[in-house]
C-alpha cells in the first residue's frame, strides 16, 4: 500500500505546466532553418517572440488550419454539472460547461486541428474520460481521452 | 435511451511518426512541428522539475528540439522518436544543470523572480514545499527520482540512462523517497 503523502507528491510532480499553443510549430521552424549559431537563434526567438508569433500565426491562417467545430456529449443522467477540461482550456473545470437535455450533456466548440487530450468532469470532483474516445496514457494521473481534429 | 455516449468527430488521421520523421528530413516544418508538439509539454514538465526555472526549461526543451532536428540523420526508427530525443534533453538538462550551478556562485540561490513563478500554476505552499525539497536533493539522484516518478520508466531503462546500477538506484531512490516525505511531512493531514 503506497503512503498517500508520496502518491500526492508523484500526482505533483506529474502535474502537466501550461505551454503556449503551437509552441512547437515554432520551434519547428527555427529548426529546420539552415544552420546557424544555435545561442544566437534562441536570444533571436526569445526577442523577436511577439512579432514572431504574429507574423507566422497570420502566414499559417490558410483555412485549412483555421479551428473546426467539435461536438462533445456526455450521457450522465444523474448529474448536476459536467464540464469539458482539456489542453485547449488549460483543464479549467470554470471555462467549458455543458449543457444537458434529459441527462445528455453537451457542448461545442473551436478546436484548432490536430491532437487535443480532454476529459470530462462530473459535479467537480469526478473526472471522467470519454467513454468512447481513445485512451490517452497518464495525463496527470486523471484518465483522458484524445480526440484528433482534422486539419488537411 | 442508451447509456452508450454519442461523440460527434471530425474523421482525422494523424500521419505515423515515421512518415512524419522522413517528411521532416525533406525540412518539412510542419512535419517536424508535429513530433515537437507530441513531446513539447512532457519535455517541459521534465526540464522543470529537473532545472526549477521556467526560462531555463523552455530554453532547454528549445535547444533540444533543434538538436534533434539536426541529428535526424541519425535517429533510426527502432526508438520512437520522443525516447530518442528525451535523451538529448536529459544531456541539455545535464549541462544546464552545471552552468545553474556555476552562476549560483556568483548570483543569490536560484529564487525565481515574481514574474516568472516557478510552473506549475497556481502556486501553493504545497507546491512550493514540493520544488524546494527537490531543487534541495543532488542532481543525480533528483534526475533518477524524475525519470523513475515522473518518466515512470523501469529501473533497468533508468539504469541504462543515468549508468547507475539497478541495486543502488533501489536503494538511492529509497532513501530520496524517504527524505522527501520527512521534508513534506507537514503536509500530510491537509
Amino acid at each position: 500500500m503506497v503512503d498517500p503523502l508520496w502518491q500526492r507528491v508523484e500526482r505533483e510532480l506529474q502535474r502537466t505546466p501550461t505551454h503556449r499553443t503551437g509552441i512547437g510549430y515554432d520551434i519547428a521552424r527555427i529548426a529546420v532553418q539552415p544552420r546557424r549559431r544555435l545561442r544566437l537563434a534562441v536570444r533571436a526567438f526569445a526577442a523577436a517572440a511577439t512579432v514572431a508569433a504574429l507574423f507566422f500565426a497570420a502566414r499559417a491562417a490558410r483555412p485549412a488550419d483555421s479551428p473546426r467545430p467539435v461536438q462533445f456529449v456526455l450521457v450522465a443522467e444523474r448529474a448536476e454539472r459536467v464540464a469539458l477540461v482539456g489542453d485547449f482550456n488549460d483543464w479549467d473545470p470554470r471555462a467549458t460547461p455543458l449543457e444537458s437535455r434529459d441527462g445528455i450533456w453537451t457542448v461545442e466548440l473551436p478546436l484548432a486541428a490536430g491532437r487535443h487530450t480532454y476529459a470530462f468532469v462530473v459535479d467537480n470532483e469526478t473526472w471522467v474520460a470519454d467513454p468512447s474516445a481513445p485512451r490517452e496514457s497518464a495525463a496527470f494521473d486523471a484518465p483522458a481521452s484524445v480526440i484528433l481534429v482534422n486539419g488537411t | 435511451m442508451g447509456a452508450q455516449p454519442i461523440l460527434v468527430v471530425m474523421p482525422a488521421a494523424e500521419p505515423p511518426e515515421h512518415e512524419l520523421v522522413a517528411l521532416a528530413r525533406t525540412g518539412d516544418a510542419r512535419a517536424y512541428g508535429v513530433l515537437v508538439e507530441r513531446s513539447y509539454a512532457r519535455f517541459l514538465r521534465f526540464a522543470l522539475r529537473m532545472l526549477g526555472d521556467r526560462r531555463d526549461a523552455e530554453e532547454v526543451v528549445q535547444d533540444t528540439f533543434v538538436r534533434a532536428y539536426r541529428a535526424l540523420d541519425r535517429y533510426e526508427d527502432r526508438d520512437r522518436f520522443s525516447a530518442w530525443a528525451f535523451r538529448i534533453l536529459l544531456n541539455q538538462c545535464r549541462t544546464a544543470y552545471g552552468k545553474q550551478r556555476t552562476q549560483a556562485r556568483y548570483f543569490v540561490a536560484s529564487a525565481a523572480p515574481p514574474e516568472t513563478p516557478v510552473d506549475p500554476a497556481p502556486e501553493s505552499v504545497w507546491s512550493r514545499d514540493v520544488a524546494q525539497a527537490l531543487a534541495d536533493l543532488p542532481a543525480d539522484i533528483r534526475e533518477a527520482l524524475l525519470l523513475k516518478y515522473i518518466e515512470e520508466m523501469s529501473y533497468e531503462e533508468i539504469a541504462d540512462l543515468t549508468g547507475i546500477g539497478v541495486s543502488a538506484l533501489k536503494m538511492r531512490l529509497k532513501r530520496a523517497r524517504e527524505k522527501l516525505q520527512i521534508r513534506l511531512e507537514r503536509h500530510r493531514h491537509g
